[in-house]
């Protein structure tokens, strides 16, 4: 996923950076490198996924993940992250090479592929609707019961089975614009930047 | 405007070091120095190459997805179907234990399971967050040390950026780190702001790396992840910021990280 960000001369600050003689070649980096802290400090505050499982660290790993790279017409911002497109744009997500999708319906399973475990296609009621599955055999759980007499029995409980994933035929994700900093907030970083780089130019050129 | 852009820094950070079969164990290999291991791509204890190769082929498709178009994938919005396709640690985690069962691969009896077991979930993740993460943080030291960027970004902060359970004392590293390279700014930033915040030409980042408060858990490099499975990274720190937290005075010019940075990788060779 990139964000590019032309810098034209409408933007008041770069005018002024060339007017005192800065090329865009010193100003695009910082621009660059104050762009990706803006992305990272989002991606931080998101937060980790809708059920409170043990994060897979996914925001984290875009901010590792986001950079910048020059361009003749101003600087690309790209998260180089598997997802974070998905996030941003939405769409439809239909399995390849397979006939489902899987989505985690327990903890255990939320950052795994289902290959990791052993698990059974099971067609499961799920609340009056059946659905297809992939389930785990649950081995016969015991229940801690004290007795009268202090101790502690082990009751057998029914052996049954846990969901760890729905299967479905495809996935539609809505787009979600707050995946990134909001546009407002990327122009006045790169402005406040700008506006920094012109304010230590001018200072050093009073100084010479 | 969305558009694929690779990491370029953190892919030839990666792309440089070579797959280096070793029996040493990962206190052994921690002996060679960081610039033995910007340059060869080991894991402790691992004498199969075919593995090592994979690793480096994973951990370049989880640090550089590239851009398909796929017909299914049209909307509105995205006209031509664009989407970013690579690999994410889980996948990349099946296909490393599949290629260790096509290998006849079994623990050595008792350390199934563990960071000793090659299979192992926890030995599969540490090396590929590990190397994921050292190849990303290569890459914005390297852009974070552009003289410009070093110009209007004079200073970088430590932070976290994942939670752990069990957080390692930082501050005291930093505090005893600050101690052992003389950089009093550093020390003092802690004491005042609570931050960790440091010139991006302070010792003080390689001495973090290097463990010069004991640790015995770090990598060697002036960038993060300085230890492994750590949870802290850097941030850059406006000019203005670093004036502001005593690190240099106004008007003062700012100096780049004391590192070659050819050291760390160079463009164009592999």
């Amino acid at each position: 996923m990139s964000y590019g960000i032309e810098i034209h001369d409408e933007l008041t600050p770069f005018n002024e950076a060339l007017k005192a003689g800065l090329q865009p070649g010193s100003i695009n980096p910082p621009v660059g490198a104050a762009v990706v802290l803006a992305f990272q400090n989002h991606f931080l505050e998101l937060s980790p996924n809708k059920q409170g499982w043990a994060s897979t660290n996914f925001w984290s790993r875009c901010a590792k993940a986001t950079h910048f790279n020059l361009l003749a017409e101003g600087v690309l911002i790209s998260v180089s992250q598997v997802g974070a497109r998905q996030r941003l744009e939405g769409g439809d997500i239909r399995p390849v090479n397979h006939t489902y999708l899987t989505i985690p319906a327990t903890e255990a399973a939320y950052g795994h592929t289902a290959r990791e475990f052993k698990l059974k296609f099971a067609i499961v009621n799920d609340n009056g609707f059946q659905r297809p599955a992939l389930v785990a055999q649950r081995s016969v759980a015991s229940q801690v019961t004290k007795t009268k007499t202090g101790k502690y029995k082990h009751t057998a409980d029914e052996v049954g089975q846990v969901v760890f994933y729905w299967l479905v035929r495809q996935v539609h994700q809505e787009p979600d614009p707050n995946t990134i900093p909001p546009e407002d907030e990327i122009r006045a970083t790169i402005g406040d930047t700008v506006q920094g780089i012109v304010d230590r130019a001018t200072r050093r050129a009073g100084r010479a | 405007m969305i558009a694929a852009s690779p990491f370029t820094e953190a892919i030839a950070s990666l792309a440089r070091r070579g797959v280096l079969p070793t029996s040493l164990d990962s206190a052994a290999l921690r002996e060679l120095g960081a610039q033995f291991h910007r340059q060869n791509f080991t894991s402790a204890q691992t004498l199969l190459t075919d593995l090592l190769d994979k690793y480096k082929t994973d951990i370049e498709r989880i640090i550089n997805p590239v851009e398909i178009t796929r017909a299914d994938r049209i909307t509105a919005d995205n006209p031509e179907g664009k989407v970013n396709v690579g690999l994410d640690p889980a996948y990349a985690r099946t296909q490393v234990k599949d290629l260790l069962k096509q290998l006849d691969y079994a623990p050595e009896e008792g350390k199934a399971g563990t960071l000793q077991d090659l299979s192992s979930d926890a030995r599969i993740n540490l090396v590929l967050k590990t190397n994921v993460e050292l190849s990303q943080g290569a890459g914005h030291f390297i852009q974070s040390n552009d003289p410009s960027v070093v110009e209007a970004f004079p200073a970088q902060e430590l932070v976290r950026f994942e939670p752990r359970v069990v957080p390692r004392d930082w501050e005291m590293r930093w505090s005893l780190c600050a101690s052992v390279v003389g950089d009093v700014a550093a020390a003092r930033c802690l004491e005042e702001s609570g931050r960790m915040v440091a010139l991006k030409s302070s010792d003080i980042w390689q001495a973090l790396g290097d463990g010069e408060d004991g640790s015995m858990d770090t990598l060697g490099n002036p960038y993060p992840p300085f230890a492994f499975n750590s949870g802290m990274w850097t941030q850059d720190v406006a000019y203005d910021d670093a004036v502001e937290l005593g690190l240099l005075k106004d008007g003062e010019d700012a100096k780049p990280a004391p590192l070659d940075l050819a050291s760390l990788f160079t463009f164009g060779k592999s």
